[in-house]
């Protein structure tokens, strides 16, 4: 029984064991140096990693308030993973920073947060796991003390946070009038399509379009990943999305699989409102990490394509593209993360002619872009492919038009800046960047990743029969 | 003594919701934008305890959502406060028309 | 295995040379590569290993019935041969001309001949789709970054105008993905599809504008001169030479076949188009003063006359177009090398400022002369063949059709021979007063080919042999 207690909490255990071995150094009379406590945290979200793969069950706990599953297990392996490649990157900017150690709490208590969310099985358990998730992240994104510009983003963060979170608590309240129950196993037979369970449903789902910044509740998005440090970026944009989008996945086909029809056609909207204006917006923009931003919400349309296909595919391809996003965002932001810690420089045209003095740098910026357009061979196309493949199964045929359309005007963009890292000439390049074996290491796991996800089509099939579950 | 229908309850939640909204739009201070979400937060309090006691009385689930509710509410205040506190101390001043570093 | 090597052995030659140190290194590894697998290719062809060494087939993406499937059969054994052979010429042609970063060149070169391989070989629609767009991505960047002085707006046009081509064909192949019986990308499966009029025609035109910009058809074809013209001339060897035998392939394998009563339908004003290119093309070109967009526009009426004899429908033409899809590709790319020894020799490759090369340079003015014969297709060439059996087709199709297309050999002929006789008569200017003769490597290279062109023109049994299954059965299916 403990042992059960200790295997299916294994995921929100560790973390917690690492948040108190640094919680006691930091409280500790020893004074360790920058670099030693960033090897020790690496090596232990290391040894977090590599232990998600072993003494793995199915199984509830808590009155089946906690939940996990062979699925979950890998989501969570993902957001691991997630979070070593950012602890990883963070390397160059952390070096110097004063509060090393609090980074990484507040990054680990969010990452709790996250699994807790995932597993959780019933409503509370959830709402807990969120705002254990989100809290922390904006205190992050004010890691900057003195920047003017980070504690705006984090100001951003919390009101809107905060607002969602309201939105969503008051459609989990009318939720539990109507139905009188909280937990997952118990909605889906009480939900009955009344007026206000769908009004319930509603606030439910805005609340969570807030957190995974689709249209038209984006607008915090580009403003916190601007002004945030870049790994806290990196952090939100793949690891926190990541873990809503799987909750969002499991818990519209789930719990709200009656009101099938309803959100079907709210995805259906939503996707191409989203897709359509992140791109827009990105089109116009000057600071490589607005438009990263934007580029990010215009990925999240795709994935909402995904999810409006069937529970099998859509679940398969969700979680694939997120493992993909993975590693190519991060290698996108792991090269901007050292730019912008060595040199300062944010904006597109700063990135003139960087392949003239960064040449293995630009290589894997462009990679990610390519990736991230969703251009073969890279994994980005696989996984856009498979999104539309899931969506197309409901043979929505202007949905996949409006996607491929939308792929087009990303490509734009993207090849603009591949086109300003090769092409451009500058009389002022960004200098040359060293980078650690910290770095390294990040980039290349996150170019074995983009390639290798993308080419060996067992990771999906994999994936794929996890998601038979729903 | 005649009991308050559910509602007269439940008007006055959803008043306070929508109130809280509003004022979280139109506010231009931050402390009060901040009391305007705790506003939206206590309105999910009221409708959890009144469906807890009218409608389902035999468990306790409304309740304690509502204890859960009023403690990361105090934790997110918390981190909100701090936040702003950082932000005036580089702004000076705690009006969000003074944070538009960023647009668009 | 044969046809798994030929995808791999330049996969893993390309990946190799990113990593190599010198700029003979890179060049050699990529010559000995290329080399490597036109032994390869002929050996499939001949089946001196057995013919069942031509076909791979292995489990690829299970879930939505996707496999890794590619196989020769006639056709792709001829355009893997032509790709086979056009590496090693290219690399052999540029192994004296310094590139900056070689590295780079030569390993993206042979990824972009993995991309064209693996088109030419791929019978799953998702692989096909998939090489498809391999292929473009080195190509971009060897545009981009080796290119002429209006390098990026050109490519990026010709990027962004394939790409969108790309994504309405994937949109097409979802479309019929969902249509097949079985839910499979196979070649065989997308042949058993049965779909309504209206349908049919939708699809069809989802396939036929990305194959139409990539071929490029009048008036998709704007992209295609100012690129071939901005391209390091390598790259343009392989872009008119194999790679817009893609876009005539892919009608072909993937178009006709699959929609052949919306082919029937399109016919005529595909046809149309195609003429009225052949005619335009060959009318800008007698202006142009640049070599290389000349021969580019060139190649565009070469081109509109090869997709129109497709939709002619008749087996002759048919024919033809196989026999002309090998020769052009041998024929442009002897005149892109002549090309590329003029303008690194004299650095110019203006018409104007050339002349009188004939006296300086004899062993390449009778070179450029059978190559420019040939590309005006005259007889004991290997161009005449083809040509003839592609202008009977369409004859047969349409007296009209095939008379104005007629007029295009009268324009060809003007525009060669006007080439002809301003770089190698006249006076000698001062531009090419210094001219010398051909290097031993390049003459080599070039006698060669004039060998192809002038057996194949005497001789074509081979290449109508090879493919005459590939023939055979987009023919019955047209007729089907």
């Amino acid at each position: 029984m403990l042992n059960d207690f200790f295997i299916l909490m294994k995921f929100e255990l560790l973390p917690a064991v690492i948040f108190f071995v640094l919680l006691f150094i930091k409280v500790g009379t020893a004074e360790l140096s920058n670099a030693s406590i960033i090897r020790l945290a690496n090596i232990l979200l290391f040894i977090n990693l590599v232990a998600g793969f072993f003494y793995n069950k199915d199984g509830g706990m808590f009155g089946d308030m906690f939940h996990t599953n062979a699925l979950i297990v890998l989501q969570k392996s993902i957001l691991n993973l997630g979070i070593f490649i950012v602890s990883l990157q963070a390397e160059a900017w952390l070096r110097t920073h004063k509060h090393v150690i609090e980074f990484y709490l507040l990054l680990l208590s969010s990452l709790m947060g996250m699994f807790f969310m995932i597993s959780g099985a019933n409503l509370l358990m959830f709402y807990l796991g969120l705002e254990l998730a989100t809290i922390p992240l904006a205190a992050l994104a004010n890691f900057d003390l003195e920047k003017r510009k980070s504690s705006e983003a984090a100001m951003k963060l919390i009101m809107s946070s905060a607002f969602s979170s309201g939105l969503l608590l008051f459609g989990i309240s009318l939720m539990y009038g109507t139905t009188g129950t909280l937990g997952f196993a118990q909605l889906p037979a009480l939900l009955n399509g009344s007026n206000l369970q769908v009004f319930a449903f509603v606030l439910l789902f805005a609340g969570f379009a807030f957190k995974i910044s689709v249209v038209p509740f984006h607008l915090w998005t580009a403003d916190v990943y601007e002004g945030a440090p870049v790994p806290v970026t990196s952090f939100l944009s793949v690891v926190s999305k990541g873990a809503f989008i799987f909750v969002f996945a499991s818990v519209l086909y789930t719990v709200f699989k009656p009101l099938a029809d309803t959100w079907y056609h709210m995805l259906f909207l939503l996707s191409v409102l989203t897709m359509v204006i992140g791109n827009l917006f990105a089109l116009r923009q000057q600071n490589i990490k607005r438009m990263l931003a934007f580029s990010s919400i215009a990925q999240m349309g795709f994935i909402l394509i995904g999810i409006s296909g069937s529970s099998q595919a859509g679940t398969a391809s969700a979680v694939y593209f997120v493992l993909v996003y993975v590693f190519t965002n991060l290698a996108a932001f792991g090269v901007v993360a050292l730019v912008s810690a060595q040199t300062g420089k944010e904006d597109i045209t700063d990135y003139k002619g960087f392949h003239a003095t960064n040449p293995v740098l630009a290589w894997v910026l462009a990679i990610a872009l390519f990736s991230l357009a969703g251009v073969p061979p890279t994994a980005g196309f696989f996984g856009k492919f498979f999104l539309i493949m899931a969506g197309a199964a409901k043979q929505n045929y202007w949905l996949i038009t409006i996607a491929a359309l939308n792929m087009i005007v990303s490509l734009y963009y993207y090849l603009n800046l591949v086109k300003a890292l090769f092409m451009d000439a500058n009389a002022s390049p960004v200098p040359k960047i060293t980078f650690g074996v910290y770095a390294k290491l990040a980039i290349v796991i996150c170019i074995a990743g983009m390639v290798l996800s993308g080419l060996a089509s067992v990771v999906y099939e994999y994936i794929y029969n996890l998601s038979t579950g729903f | 003594m005649s009991e308050i229908p559910l509602t007269h309850i439940l008007f006055v939640s959803t008043a306070l919701f929508f109130i809280g909204m509003y004022g979280l739009f139109t506010r231009r201070n931050m402390i009060t934008m901040l009391m305007a979400v705790e506003l939206m937060l206590n309105s999910v309090n009221i409708n959890f305890v009144a469906f807890n006691k009218y409608l389902f009385p035999e468990n306790l689930d409304g309740v304690f959502f509502t204890i859960f509710i009023i403690t990361i509410a105090a934790a997110e205040a918390a981190v909100a406060i701090a936040i702003i506190i950082n932000l005036y101390r580089s702004h000076h001043s705690i009006d969000v028309e003074d944070a538009t570093e960023m647009k668009w | 295995m044969i046809a798994l090597f030929l995808i791999l052995l330049p996969l893993i030659g390309g990946l190799a040379t990113f990593f190599a140190k010198s700029n003979s290194g890179a060049k050699n590894i990529s010559l000995f590569v290329s080399l490597l697998t036109l032994l390869l290719v002929i050996a499939g062809i001949s089946g001196i290993f057995g013919s069942s060494l031509n076909f791979y087939d292995s489990a690829w993406i299970t879930p939505l019935g996707a496999r890794f499937t590619i196989g020769l059969d006639g056709m792709s054994k001829m355009l893997c041969l032509l790709t086979a052979i056009s590496f090693p010429v290219v690399f052999g042609v540029v192994y004296n001309n310094k590139y900056p970063q070689p590295a780079s060149f030569f390993g993206l070169m042979l990824l972009l001949q993995t991309g064209l391989m693996g088109v030419f070989m791929a019978t799953d629609c998702l692989l096909f789709y998939f090489f498809w767009e391999l292929a473009l991505i080195p190509a971009y960047f060897l545009c981009s970054i080796w290119g002429g002085d209006k390098r990026i707006k050109v490519t990026f046009k010709f990027f962004i105008y394939t790409f969108i081509g790309s994504l309405l064909m994937l949109v097409g192949i979802l479309y019929i993905y969902f249509k097949t019986p079985d839910h499979s990308f196979a070649l065989t499966s997308f042949y058993k599809i049965k779909l309504s009029a209206a349908e049919e025609n939708f699809a069809f035109l989802l396939f036929f504008i990305a194959f139409a910009i990539k071929m490029p058809v009048f008036p998709f074809h704007t992209w295609q001169p100012d690129t071939y013209e901005q391209a390091p001339t390598p790259v343009t060897m392989i872009l008119s030479g194999v790679m817009v035998k893609m876009g005539l392939f892919a009608v072909l394998r993937w178009l006709v076949p699959v929609f052949p009563a919306a082919s029937t339908h399109f016919s005529h004003i595909i046809i149309l188009l195609s003429v009225i290119g052949m005619v335009y093309a060959s009318l800008i070109a007698i202006r142009q003063d640049d070599l290389k967009r000349l021969i580019a526009y060139s190649s565009i009426a070469h081109i509109g006359l090869m997709c129109a004899a497709i939709f002619s429908a008749q087996q002759i033409g048919i024919e033809g177009v196989m026999i002309q899809m090998f020769n052009h590709g041998i024929n442009v790319i002897g005149l892109w090398i002549v090309a590329e020894v003029i303008e690194t020799q004299l650095g110019t490759r203006k018409l104007s400022e050339l002349g009188g090369l004939a006296s300086k340079a004899p062993a390449l003015a009778i070179i450029l002369v059978v190559m420019a014969l040939a590309n005006i297709a005259l007889p004991l060439t290997n161009a005449f063949v083809g040509e003839f059996m592609m202008f009977n087709g369409l004859f047969r199709y349409n007296v009209w059709m095939a008379a104005v297309a007629g007029i295009s050999i009268i324009l060809a002929a003007v525009y060669t021979l006007n080439m002809i006789q301003k770089i190698f008569y006249g006076e000698t200017t001062v531009v090419t007063d210094g001219a010398i003769d051909l290097a031993m490597g390049t003459k080599i290279i070039l006698v060669v080919l004039v060998v192809l062109v002038l057996a194949l023109g005497i001789y074509p049994q081979p290449i109508l042999q090879l493919t005459s299954d590939t023939v055979a059965a987009v023919f019955s299916k047209f007729h089907s």
